[in-house]
């Protein structure tokens, strides 16, 4: 029997064992972006922001936000950037996710994988965190092309099979109908490598790993970057054949978005909801808590109407493409 | 342009029932004749016959994948 393959962080153990999470009524999800500067220059990706800036976030700050998350009873931390694992930010990351841990919080990091080390990777699978590898491509030249570094797609292999080695690379949980993972691999979908996600989502499975599709970034540089402007259509359609072929890696729409029940944090205390939600509703350093900010994030979401509009198309996503 | 490769194994598959057979019973046979990652090849063996209809879709089945983001599990 196919099993459907679910991340840790995003989904959570007790939910294949039929657990219910009241994700209307509670914010569950600490998106929090510590910064955006990065080591690679992908083409899609905010270029204007891939920078450090006066006002950011301290450590300490990002310690109290995480540390009140946790008495607020969110479940997960997601930590964005920029690249959150390099080694210049490493001792700070640590800090960060020993809060989170000491909190019971799972953290998942989204990364390129390409200051990875072996003990780092270590660390973070002894802390219960859950890894995000940015797989664009399974060709070397177009990754390499799309992440604008030579060598990318080696460095990302690098990074999954040093992860693959440790506890992250092992199935949390499994029942007959699903399995939970600590290891997913994004991608960002754009007009070059929407021919790929056949295959993209058949290498996650291959490897232990759910499968994740980011349609182009709406802050990203399509507008610049012409090429990489994503038909509708043709994301669609490949992205119909790919969850056909690759059943393990589907999940039905049926439920709104879980980043509704999502606070994002960005790096100088801009509060959102999703991480892909540049309308930011305040900041948390006016706010004087992520308290507040859940609040204010709950208000917004009743008032959009998201959650009982939900059509299964993303609000945020739909503006994405360059014929909707 | 791997995708286009797909697709043409997938509606010949749903339109020619001697090829879907085929593609079926003896999938390597087949795609000597397509030019398909390693990767395209596993995700083309032991489909069904629901699974090929599923992957060809149907006239209003494109635009509910526009948004697919797993966050939603």
């Amino acid at each position: 029997m196919i099993k459907q393959i679910r991340l840790q962080g995003l989904s959570f153990r007790g939910e294949l064992d039929g657990q219910r999470i009241d994700f209307g009524g509670r914010i569950t999800y600490l998106a929090l972006v510590p910064w955006e500067f990065c080591n690679w220059t992908c083409r899609y990706c905010h270029e204007q922001q891939r920078i450090k800036e006066a006002g950011e976030l301290s450590t300490a700050e990002m310690r109290v936000i995480v540390r009140e998350a946790g008495s607020l009873g969110i479940r997960a931390v997601l930590l964005l950037g920029g690249e959150v694992l390099l080694r210049a930010t490493w001792p700070t990351v640590q800090e960060i996710v020993d809060e989170a841990h000491g909190q019971k919080l799972i953290t998942l990091i989204y990364t390129n994988g390409s200051q990875l080390t072996e003990s780092m990777v270590q660390w973070l699978a002894d802390r219960d965190v859950s890894l995000a590898f940015k797989v664009d491509s399974l060709d070397q030249e177009l990754c390499d092309r799309l992440t604008g570094q030579l060598g990318a797609l080696a460095s990302i292999m690098r990074a999954i099979e040093l992860a693959r080695k440790t506890s992250i690379g092992s199935v949390v949980h499994e029942t007959s109908r699903e399995k939970l993972v600590r290891l997913l691999f994004t991608t960002v979908g754009n007009a070059l490598n929407a021919q790929e996600y056949v295959a993209l989502a058949r290498f996650a499975t291959n490897k232990g790993a759910r499968w994740m599709m980011e349609a182009l970034n709406h802050r990203g540089d399509a507008v610049s970057h012409r090429e990489l402007a994503l038909d509708a259509k043709t994301h669609s359609e490949a992205m119909r054949i790919a969850m056909a072929l690759n059943p393990e890696q589907y999940h039905a729409f049926d439920q709104p978005c879980r980043l509704f029940s999502c606070v994002t944090v960005r790096k100088k205390g801009q509060i959102a909801i999703c991480p892909q939600d540049y309308s930011f509703l305040g900041n948390i350093c006016e706010l004087g808590s992520l308290k507040a900010a859940c609040d204010l994030v709950k208000t917004e979401i009743e008032r959009r109407d998201w959650r009982k509009a939900w059509t299964g198309v993303c609000p945020i996503k739909v503006g994405h493409f360059v014929n909707v | 342009m791997a995708l286009c490769e797909v697709k043409q194994v997938l509606l010949r598959a749903a339109t020619d029932p001697g090829f879907r057979k085929a593609l079926m019973e003896d999938p390597d046979n087949v795609f000597v004749r397509f030019n398909l990652t390693e990767e395209e090849k596993q995700s083309l063996r032991g489909l069904s016959e629901d699974r090929i209809a599923e992957a060809v879709g149907g006239p209003d089945s494109d635009m509910t994948w526009i948004s697919m983001n797993d966050i939603r599990i």
